[in-house]
């Protein structure tokens, strides 16, 4: 905590940002064009009215049901999704690990997917043929790098896309159910490699099913429920009202 | 606590629906993915003969065996040479004289039906890593355009064996890039639709090969009628903008002699006109299609 009081700057603004998805399939649509009518499309309302700041250097764990729109949030927090309406400020370079490994081309080799995922975020090769080494290592896949992408283990390439993103140096990383994938060893980096940026000012925003690590690699949590967020505070605070919630579900079902 | 220090305008990304960008926004925000399209485009480039014995020779083999077959049938065979206006040097080979608005084809086909596919194709990667909209398509297209490049080389080695390269030729310099605005404007405008309703790309590719025979390409368009059953057929072969691109290729090319100043006219607008009304279209409808499934 001693960095975050330092330094007070903000690194994301989320206002009042909600996300409406429509649904509904083509041929609704295409009918709906032919007759000129508006048919209703069914919506899912993902995120409803959600405020919330980061501050520089921290980490913010986002905790919540299924469903609940932690993903939808991270999503919108990188630019994939936009928000229908509020807004989203962002400061740094940001990276978003979402659906890990499975923003790869299967078909090309671990190196390969390297130079695209770093292209995405703004590296030239050349940048990154000098952080090559220090990723396989990181990820230890070995000799499968020159393998594509198709012939490795989830665990493998969750540890692919896990170092990729750690080897980017952003200044605020977005991790979505990361450790949900591979092995505890795996999990134990992850949250090592959180604990040790964070000291470096990186902002992380964390998305976990694990909450007794998020309780302890977090400064603050956010519980999101059905779309809203419900609770915001110290990592004890908001773990022990989740759980709370969580067992008295359980016993009402 | 201290009051934390809000987050000014110059130093941050926001996303909104409120202030959502705009189309010149989203141009701007392409230069600083200009790796990310170097690295799309140089695996378009690797990715395209992969796995292929022949490899790049493919780009030379598929334009000379679709002139080949083109000259037979429709040079030879339906006797479509008798058509041909002998050019300044004598020459009056059908495979050249073909050849000289196909180039137009290749150009128009490649670059609309590749803008229009590469889009599709890039979504799922788009939902997990942010990219301007437009990002994979220009790069699909330029390594597209490589393969154009070669399709032009054969073209001067063609003129450079039978027949001559006169000062003319170089007017493809313009008419060429022109078409390519043009089959980019088209792309772009159906991308988007094509991604949400994929009968679009089908739709596209049987109006393609309509498209193909009501433009003068293999047969010269002073064998089309003026007026046929009361319709003027020359004057509207001409609301087909790439009879304009072919006939003026043909006539730098084959003929040797410059365009009507007023072919350059039209095609300048049409070209232009198509790639900003097809630009602005697509960054109107991408951020929903992307969301939209």
């Amino acid at each position: 905590m001693g960095n975050a009081a330092m330094d007070q700057k903000l690194a994301i603004e989320v206002r009042k940002v909600s996300k409406r998805y429509k649904l509904g399939t083509r041929a609704i649509d295409l009918r709906g064009l032919l007759t000129g009518k508006k048919l209703d499309r069914p919506v899912v309302d993902a995120v409803k009215d959600v405020s919330f700041s980061v501050k520089k250097g921290e980490v913010l764990g986002l905790i919540g049901r299924n469903g609940s729109g932690k993903s939808t949030l991270i999503r919108m927090m990188a630019g994939i999704y936009r928000p229908t309406s509020g807004e989203i400020r962002i400061r740094g370079r940001t990276t978003a690990l979402v659906e890990l490994g499975a923003g790869f081309d299967y078909q090309l080799s671990g190196r390969e997917n390297i130079f695209m995922n770093a292209s995405g975020h703004g590296l030239h090769r050349e940048e990154v043929e000098g952080k090559v080494v220090g990723i396989v290592e990181m990820a230890g896949i070995g000799r499968f790098i020159d393998f594509p992408i198709e012939t490795y283990s989830s665990g493998m390439r969750a540890r692919l896309g896990f170092s990729v993103a750690a080897a980017l140096e952003p200044e605020v990383l977005l991790a979505d159910e990361i450790t949900a994938v591979g092995d505890t060893a795996f999990a134990e980096q992850c949250f090592a490699h959180f604990d040790q940026v964070r000291n470096n000012g990186t902002t992380v925003i964390l998305a976990s099913h694990n909450l007794n690590r998020l309780e302890a690699v977090a400064d603050r949590i956010a519980w999101i429920d059905e779309g809203y967020l419900k609770m915001v505070g110290l990592p004890n605070d908001v773990a022990a009202g989740y759980r709370t919630f969580m067992s008295e579900r359980r016993k009402n079902q | 606590m201290l009051e934390p220090e809000p987050l000014r305008e110059n130093d941050v990304r926001t996303y909104g629906a409120t202030r959502s960008m705009t189309v010149l926004d989203r141009t701007k925000e392409l230069r600083s993915f200009r790796p990310f399209m170097k690295d799309q485009f140089r695996r378009r480039l690797r990715i395209k003969y992969s796995r292929s014995l022949l490899g790049w020779a493919w780009s030379l083999i598929n334009p000379i065996s679709i002139l080949l077959i083109y000259t037979l049938v429709f040079g030879t065979i339906l006797q479509g040479r008798r058509q041909i206006v002998p050019n300044p040097d004598g020459l009056d080979s059908f495979g050249h004289y073909l050849f000289s608005a196909m180039v137009v084809w290749f150009i128009f086909n490649q670059v609309s039906t590749t803008a229009l596919s590469s889009f599709t194709q890039a979504l799922g990667l788009r939902k997990r890593l942010y990219f301007p909209p437009a990002a994979p398509i220009l790069a699909a297209v330029l390594a597209g355009l490589v393969t154009n490049g070669v399709e032009v080389l054969v073209l001067v080695g063609a003129y450079l064996v039978v027949g001559s390269i006169a000062l003319s030729f170089f007017g493809l310099l313009l008419v060429l890039p022109l078409t390519a605005l043009f089959g980019l404007g088209v792309g772009m405008f159906l991308a988007p639709l094509n991604a949400r309703f994929r009968d679009v790309g089908h739709l596209y590719s049987v109006l393609l090969r309509l498209l193909f025979f009501v433009t003068p390409i293999i047969y010269s368009i002073n064998i089309v009628p003026e007026s046929y059953g009361g319709l003027p057929m020359r004057k509207l072969l001409y609301l087909n903008p790439l009879t304009w691109m072919t006939e003026s290729s043909r006539d730098l090319v084959f003929h040797q002699q410059w365009p009507h100043w007023y072919a350059w006219v039209v095609m300048t607008g049409c070209s232009l006109f198509s790639f900003i009304a097809g630009w602005v279209v697509f960054h109107r409808l991408a951020d929903e299609v992307v969301e939209g499934f």
